[in-house]
């Protein structure tokens, strides 16, 4: 076991615990904390797998922006009730019954087609993939770009108070 | 190296755990996070198996365009929920009944 | 079989046609030209005559015969045409000469009555029919042609047709010669059988065996009964007198009651020995029932009507004793002095009634005349004459030749001089009442000249010119009459027998005896109670016989099949109700759970859509993967 090993398992133990956190916490908050956990945690996996530019784009899109993002709808949503942020599940037993299924199925069926495959190490640095993304997946870019946008100003404009 | 069949029973954690969510929470701020959930798992599939081929960068590049469609789709998600509150007075989409064939 | 014959001649369908286009023109003119329609029906009936004269002359000596196939029975084929021999020309021309008569006499009679189109329509198809009966070769069309005189005989009867009695007779007519057809369709379907050809022609030339003859005879007699009112189906035609007087000298004196005589002329040749016997005795019985009953009338249309049966009776005996050819002699004769029987009865009648009263007719007040009346009483006392027998008469010479024919059978002479008295005591009675001085009450009408000329017709051809150019023997001018050697001392007993009746009849009858006699002597009450007793009582308790048994057996039967099937309608409809309408309930119960079951997926939760999508995706990814996994 390498160094790197120690690292993927300790991320993993955060992420198992955020998971855990997000699915059967109370409050909203310790959600909302839990799902950070888990956003940090692959950020650092992504690292791991010499992904360093998503990594980056990880921690600084999703904790930092969709996850404020969230944070905004929880304290926004959260105001006009007097009671605290609790929330509860329903239909536990249908849903644990159909994600254990599906994780199940995944492992038995799908998971023994990679246990002979190990990494070939670091295809990507950040100047290759910055590269690929302004000549190969240019047009793929500009129009994410643009979609970006358009969910933005739709965001701003579904959100904004005034009623047309 | 990291052994990719971890990071697959990973991913495949994270994919359990957010059909859970979006199954089961009554709030649909805990529903969007469990789509967070989902989306990363298949980014985390993407990034891993693209380690598998050291001169292609298809998998990463994916997974730049799958975080940008994530950001949208929490943008406008959040929007929705924060308008269907202001409507309805909830978050519980149970209770935004106006859809629904009167039993 | 050989069915084509091509004897063609177009005057016998020209003569068959006129009268037939005048049923269907007065038909047609009727309601708007009514007063045209005697004028017309008259026109094209002398035209008809011609054609049959023009016929009569052409084939007054030998046979023709047309025929073409009228239709086909497998490989049988029925032809239909016509058969002329001297003696169905001679009778067609009868036929017409005595319809055009009428015809003019009707002008005169019908005035100023109602249904005239009706009334010459009819009396044209009978026509028609009469001469279609006459002429046909073939017996099957002679059988319809048979019953199509009797319909247009029905028609005429009832004329009249507000008059109850009218009704009644017509159809007493009808019903009582159905019985007679009956006889003639068993005839025919003998013949058929025994023989395979109905064609006269045919028929003549075939051996057919005793039995066959006899059983056919029998059967043809039983059809001329009815048609010609033998002994037990007579009683139909003094009814018939309730038709127009011209109508019963037509079809009820001269034509259509002599069709049965004719038939068995025709098919004399069909009878055994012991059918003819039978036949001979027939008639005789028919002759004195006739005769009696002509005797105890006083309604003169009535006692003429007995005297046509006696008559009809005297033509069968006479065909069956004598010879046809003696018997059709009195056939023609009869044809035209009972024709002008009538005719001068009608014109009598008609002379003495009053307008919107019933008609005048009995004899004890229709005296007094003769200063009038002087024509018609006299044509009329002609015809009564050559019923009689009188010498210069035809009568006298056509009953002359029956008599020479049985001069050698001493009983059926003695019969038939009996018979003759008879005949004269009731023709003297009749003429002595109707030529008494006796001042008449009513007034009178005149008779108008276009109902005396046919008369007078008549009356010269009942003399003995019209059947003869000698008035003692037939020497005649028709060829179909056979000359009869002449014998002395049956003259002698015929004038005797004259002599005998008209002096009976004039002490009987001088004084005018007004007496009637009591019903139970009247031949009318006895046929008609025996007519009661032997046809209508049976038949009534018959029909209460069946009716009882219809009540109490078939209507048993009747309700406990109605009560099976409503038991079993019971059990159809529990069944029904459980076991299928239960099916289609469990159905519907099964589609409305299932729709509520489906119905309860959408409950409008979108997190419920999702498991059962999520599960369905889990159970497909399952599936493919196992397939993956073990291929």
């Amino acid at each position: 076991m390498s160094a790197a090993d120690y690292f993927f398992y300790g991320w993993c133990l955060v992420m198992v615990a955020g998971l855990w956190a997000m699915a059967v916490s109370k409050k909203l908050i310790h959600a909302a904390l839990g799902l950070l956990s888990c956003l940090v945690a692959l950020a650092g996996i992504y690292a791991l797998l010499s992904a360093e530019l998503l990594a980056v784009i990880q921690l600084m899109v999703y904790a930092g922006g969709v996850l404020v993002l969230i944070l905004f709808g929880i304290m926004l949503t959260g105001r006009l009730s007097d009671k605290p942020m609790r929330i509860e599940s329903r239909n536990v037993a249908v849903g644990s019954v159909i994600a254990a299924g599906l994780f199940i199925t995944l492992i038995v069926f799908v998971g023994p087609a990679f246990l002979s495959v190990t990494s070939t190490g670091s295809p990507g640095s950040l100047r290759t993939l910055s590269l690929a993304l302004f000549s190969e997946y240019t047009l793929a870019f500009e129009l994410a770009g643009v979609l970006l946008l358009i969910s933005l100003i739709a965001g701003a404009v579904i959100a904004s108070s005034r009623q047309s | 190296m990291i052994a990719t069949h971890h990071i697959f029973i990973l991913s495949a954690l994270l994919l359990s755990v957010g059909v859970f969510m979006l199954l089961t929470k009554r709030n649909a701020i805990l529903i969007l996070m469990g789509l967070e959930l989902i989306l990363n798992a298949a980014n985390l599939n993407l990034i891993a198996f693209n380690q598998r081929y050291a001169d292609a960068l298809a998998g990463e590049a994916m997974a730049v365009f799958v975080i940008v469609l994530a950001v949208c789709e929490a943008a406008v998600g959040v929007a929705i929920i924060l308008q269907a509150y202001r409507h309805y007075a909830t978050a519980v989409p149970d209770q935004i009944s106006e859809l629904k064939d009167p039993a | 079989m050989n069915v084509a014959s091509t004897d063609w001649n177009a005057w016998v369908p020209i003569a068959l046609a006129l009268p037939l286009v005048s049923f269907v023109v007065s038909f047609w003119m009727g309601p708007r030209y009514g007063w045209l329609v005697p004028l017309m029906a008259t026109a094209l009936l002398l035209a008809g005559w011609v054609c049959t004269t023009v016929i009569l002359v052409d084939h007054s000596a030998g046979t023709s015969h047309f025929a073409v196939p009228w239709f086909s029975l497998g490989t049988d084929v029925i032809p239909i045409g016509w058969w002329l021999s001297p003696r169905s020309v001679t009778m067609l021309w009868v036929v017409y000469t005595i319809s055009l008569l009428v015809h003019v006499y009707s002008i005169g009679y019908m005035a100023g009555e109602g249904g005239i189109a009706r009334y010459f329509a009819w009396l044209g198809f009978f026509t028609f029919a009469m001469g279609g009966l006459v002429v046909s070769s073939n017996l099957l069309v002679t059988f319809c042609c048979w019953e199509l005189v009797g319909l247009s005989s029905y028609r005429l009867i009832g004329h009249w047709h507000q008059q109850p009695a009218a009704g009644a007779a017509a159809t007493k007519a009808f019903l009582v010669n159905r019985l007679g057809d009956i006889g003639l369709l068993v005839a025919l379907m003998l013949l058929w059988s025994r023989a395979g050809t109905l064609d006269m022609p045919a028929l003549t030339a075939m051996a057919l065996s005793e039995e066959t003859k006899t059983a056919v005879g029998l059967c043809v007699l039983l059809a001329l009964a009815g048609k010609s009112a033998q002994f037990p189906l007579l009683h139909w035609l003094p009814d018939a007198m309730a038709g127009p007087t011209p109508v019963s000298a037509l079809i009820h004196a001269a034509t259509m009651v002599a069709a049965g005589v004719y038939l068995f002329v025709q098919l004399h040749f069909l009878f055994s020995a012991d059918a003819l016997a039978v036949a001979a005795v027939v008639g005789l019985l028919t002759l004195f029932v006739g005769g009696w009953g002509a005797l105890t009338q006083f309604d003169v249309k009535k006692i003429l009507a007995y005297s046509t049966i006696s008559q009809l009776g005297l033509m069968v005996a006479g065909v069956a004793l004598a010879s046809p050819e003696a018997g059709f002699a009195h056939l023609f004769t009869h044809a035209f002095f009972k024709a002008g029987l009538f005719l001068g009865a009608g014109a009598l009648i008609h002379a003495v009634s009053r307008h919107g009263h019933a008609p005048q007719q009995d004899i004890r007040h229709m005296g007094g005349l003769w200063q009038s009346h002087r024509l018609v009483l006299v044509c009329f006392a002609v015809c009564a004459a050559s019923l009689a027998g009188m010498p210069l008469t035809s009568g006298f010479l056509s009953k002359e030749g029956l008599l020479l024919h049985v001069r050698h059978h001493s009983f059926y002479f003695g019969v038939m001089a009996t018979a003759s008295f008879v005949t004269t005591l009731y023709s003297a009675r009749m003429v002595f009442y109707l030529l008494s001085p006796t001042p008449q009450a009513a007034a009178t009408h005149p008779v108008p000249a276009i109902m005396q000329l046919p008369l007078f017709v008549l009356s010269v051809g009942s003399l003995f010119i019209g059947l003869s150019a000698s008035p003692l023997s037939i020497q005649s001018w028709w060829p179909v009459f056979d000359a009869i050697e002449s014998a002395p001392w049956v003259m002698v007993v015929s004038l005797a027998v004259l002599v005998v009746g008209v002096g009976v009849a004039w002490r009987l009858y001088r004084h005018r005896p007004t007496a009637t006699l009591h019903a139970r002597w009247v031949p009318q009450t006895w046929l008609d109670a025996a007519q009661k007793h032997i046809a209508v009582t049976p038949a009534l308790q018959a029909s209460r016989l069946t009716h009882h048994a219809d009540r109490r057996w078939l209507d048993g039967v009747l309700h406990a099949a109605s009560y099976g099937y409503v038991t079993c309608s019971f059990v159809i409809g529990w069944v029904d109700r459980v076991l299928i309408d239960g099916w289609v309930t469990t159905v519907t119960h099964a589609a409305k759970g299932g729709g509520k079951l489906f119905r309860s997926l959408v409950n409008g939760k979108i997190q419920s859509y999702l498991a059962w999508g999520m599960l369905a995706l889990l159970s497909f990814m399952v599936w493919m993967l196992y397939q993956l996994a073990h291929r």
